[in-house]
């Protein structure tokens, strides 16, 4: 399928200013809790959720009657 | 010419408008000064609270789908899980606090690293 | 005001820089070393206000020096308060730097980003990109389609919506590992980053060596062709900012953002009606 060859300067300038310029480390799902002003603690929820998610995963989960489930 | 790099896009204007979404979006901040503590510390509960709730509900569907639910666990499960969306709800109005600033949307691809 | 030092990358270098580079505000540019490895500077006497511009004029300098140095590049604005700064930070971290230097050394950064098919909006329909009706699926529910009761009904929609999300979320993960396995070929390190948004099926950087360019597109365009539909954005070659180790901005200390206002959303390309 034909593609264009952006020299769309517009495109370029984005992903220019989304690499060059200084931000913060928070996409969306995170969490950054700052006392006076200085941030301190970054929380990762995208993180967080994953791991449970992989945790889930590994160990299976475990019925009310005590039968394991199998691992979804 | 602004660099020497160059970007090859099938959609250009799509791809313009996500990355600049990307760099509108302002990190979510947790302000723990003395004048507004309450408020930072209600949106990091309720988020963290949010969380749980899809935990829950992901954990609920999962049982479900597996076939270890009868009809009147099913039942009452999304009776509970209403319930519980309509606190967090309520909750959310009396600090003022909007779905966005919950970062409640981690999106339909959120679990996905 | 007292003067800043912005810099713009770390250069495996203690020479001069040559004269007829231009940096922020036209000032020169300058290199400030130590034991063989230096710190491109300007320093500055004035605010920067405009973003764009200083963004644009930083990475200007940072090519051209990747022209004749291996080059570990800073994000920008990055201030000093001092010259002195710098050179402490050269002289407690020199291995690190170095390390970043050897790595970097004739290495290139592509980004690939993938986005989901237009017509796909998390729609229910089936295209062709594999999506598949979910009434069918609903049905497994073992139970009447058009129960009344209202807690089964929340139950059944919240199923619905699952599994939605558990098969894009597989499609995306086929997609990126398939993506991800033509690119790695001809290229080193990576970054496999998360989604940004929702409309993000990939989002990958790539480290790639300055004679193998040529053959990292080719594999992109490859990838590209055998899953058509999607929207793709293919974009470098560019300083490896994003593969740099050291934290320069935590080291740069209190200085940095004094000059500049902290980091705030970019003045808009499109004009003021397009915000959503």
């Amino acid at each position: 399928m034909p593609s264009a060859v952006a020299v769309n300067k517009d495109v370029t300038l984005v992903e220019l200013l989304d690499r060059v310029l200084n931000k913060g480390v928070t996409v969306s799902g995170d969490i950054v809790i700052s006392v006076a002003d200085v941030d301190l603690i970054y929380v990762g929820l995208r993180l967080l959720l994953s791991s449970v998610e992989t945790m889930e995963r590994l160990r299976g989960s475990v019925a009310e009657d005590g039968r394991k489930e199998p691992a979804s | 010419m602004i660099s020497q790099a160059t970007v090859e896009t099938n959609s250009p204007e799509v791809f313009v408008q996500e990355l600049e979404r990307l760099q509108e979006r302002p990190p979510q901040r947790i302000e723990a000064s003395p004048q507004n503590v309450e408020k930072g510390l209600a949106k990091l509960v309720l988020t963290l609270i949010e969380l749980i709730r899809q935990l829950l509900e992901k954990q609920a569907v999962r049982r479900m789908e597996a076939g270890s639910l009868s009809d009147d666990q099913i039942e009452n499960m999304g009776l509970t899980l209403m319930k519980l969306e309509d606190k967090m709800k309520e909750l959310q109005a009396v600090f003022g606090l909007k779905d966005e600033d919950l970062n409640i949307n981690l999106g339909p691809l959120g679990d996905l690293l | 005001m007292t003067d800043s030092y912005a810099a713009y990358c770390v250069l495996d270098s203690g020479g001069e820089i040559a004269g007829d580079l231009a940096g922020l505000h036209a000032c020169d540019v300058w290199n400030l070393s130590y034991r063989g490895m230096g710190v491109a500077v300007s320093i500055l006497t004035k605010p920067i206000d405009d973003v764009v511009t200083g963004a644009i004029e930083h990475e200007k300098v940072v090519e051209r020096l990747m022209q004749t140095h291996a080059v570990a590049p800073m994000r920008f604005p990055t201030i000093f308060g001092s010259g002195e700064a710098i050179l402490a930070m050269l002289e407690r971290h020199y291995s690190g730097f170095q390390d970043d230097l050897r790595r970097l050394r004739d290495r290139v950064e592509f980004g690939v980003r993938v986005l989901w098919p237009a017509s796909s909006d998390f729609g229910l329909r089936t295209s062709d990109c594999g999506f598949v009706s979910l009434d069918q699926s609903a049905i497994r529910l073992g139970g009447s389609l058009g129960s009344e009761t209202p807690g089964k009904l929340y139950m059944q929609e919240r199923y619905r919506r699952h599994k939605h999300h558990q098969m894009l979320s597989d499609r995306a993960a086929r997609f990126g590992r398939k993506l991800d396995a033509a690119l790695s070929a001809s290229a080193g390190e990576k970054r496999l980053r998360g989604f940004a948004t929702d409309r993000f099926v990939f989002d990958g950087i790539y480290l790639v060596d300055k004679n193998r360019q040529v053959r990292f597109r080719g594999a992109f365009v490859d990838a590209r062709s055998s899953e058509p539909g999607f929207r793709y954005l293919f974009s470098g070659p560019w300083p490896p900012y994003d593969f740099v180790t050291m934290p320069v901005m935590e080291m740069a200390g209190p200085a940095n953002g004094t000059v500049v206002p902290a980091p705030v959303e970019c003045p808009g390309l499109m004009e003021d009606a397009a915000r959503t």
